[in-house]
């Protein structure tokens, strides 16, 4: 006995009738037309939006650094121009004591 | 001809998928005809209940309505809706599963799904079909795709997301199980 051979045959394809191309067709949204090809440049757009995003990201991230580097040198800068005019000063004061 | 001497124009499939993609419902309606027989009595033989099969079979050419832009060719049309409904139906059937039901008997009644020209011994191939509901959804769906689409078992592991192994050990372990059922073979019922 050939199983195979009989499985093949008892299992031919059997049409579901007419009334099944009706039926689908009835249920379909909307007739005549089949939904918009997607977008496929959908993914590599996001990708390179992604991308810039993170890269104008880091390029704020630099500035912001650079900004509170520079204040930072700003503020040691007049700190050490504040010592230095302290110190005039006082040996200014001492002179003008020593003169009197 | 030789293929490559042949005019760059689309094969009558192809351009019909083309117009069916554009929104062309004629071309939509000779898809379908063209596989509604093969996507029905997947269902059937797998669900074994007519009125699930039309159901799913249905669902399954609505979502490829759906998706017609994204199918690329006949073949891929081919596998997009042999994947396709074969995965709802083993997903029903374990749904089923999980729900105790009375069911069996009339199935086994409801789902004589020859076709009508069947070729062979129409009992046989009756009692063939019978015994194919009893086994499990995997194995079942297995010897369908192989005896009713004649695909090998390197595609039906591609649509059914297994290994060639286990295909091929649920291809060798159901032959031996029906052949174990059918009369005249020692072990028959």
């Amino acid at each position: 006995m050939d199983l195979e051979r009989q499985l093949r045959d008892s299992l031919a394809a059997r049409d579901p009738g007419a009334e099944f191309e009706s039926a689908v067709l009835a249920r379909l949204p909307e007739r005549g037309a089949a939904p918009a090809r997607r977008d496929r440049r959908r993914w590599p757009m996001a990708l390179a939006a992604t991308v810039l995003a993170a890269a104008f990201g880091l390029h704020w991230y630099g500035v912001q650094q650079r900004s509170a580097s520079a204040h930072r040198q700003l503020l040691l800068a007049l700190q050490i121009t504040s010592y230095e005019l302290d110190q005039v000063q006082q040996k200014l004061v001492s002179n003008g004591t020593q003169e009197d | 001809m030789p293929l490559l001497d042949q005019p760059l124009e689309l094969t009558p499939g192809a351009a019909v998928l083309e117009r069916a993609r554009g929104g062309d419902i004629a071309a939509f309606r000779e898809l379908l005809r063209g596989h509604q027989a093969r996507v029905f009595s997947i269902a059937l033989r797998l669900t074994g209940r007519r009125a699930d099969a039309e159901e799913l079979a249905q669902d399954v050419f609505l979502k490829l309505h759906a998706v017609l832009a994204d199918i690329e060719s006949h073949a891929h049309l081919r596998h997009w809706l042999l994947r396709t409904v074969t995965h709802r139906c083993i997903d029903r059937l374990r749904s089923q599963a999980r729900r105790p039901q009375l069911v069996p008997l009339a199935a086994l009644a409801e789902a004589d799904t020859a076709a009508p020209e069947s070729a062979g011994d129409p009992l046989m191939g009756a009692r063939l079909r019978q015994l194919l509901l009893q086994l499990a959804p995997d194995p079942r769906a297995v010897v369908l795709l192989r005896f009713q689409e004649d695909l090998d078992p390197a595609e039906i592991a591609l649509l059914l997301g297994m290994s060639v192994n286990t295909v091929k050990s649920h291809l060798r372990r159901s032959l031996h199980w029906l052949r174990a059922q059918l009369p005249g073979d020692g072990n028959g019922s």
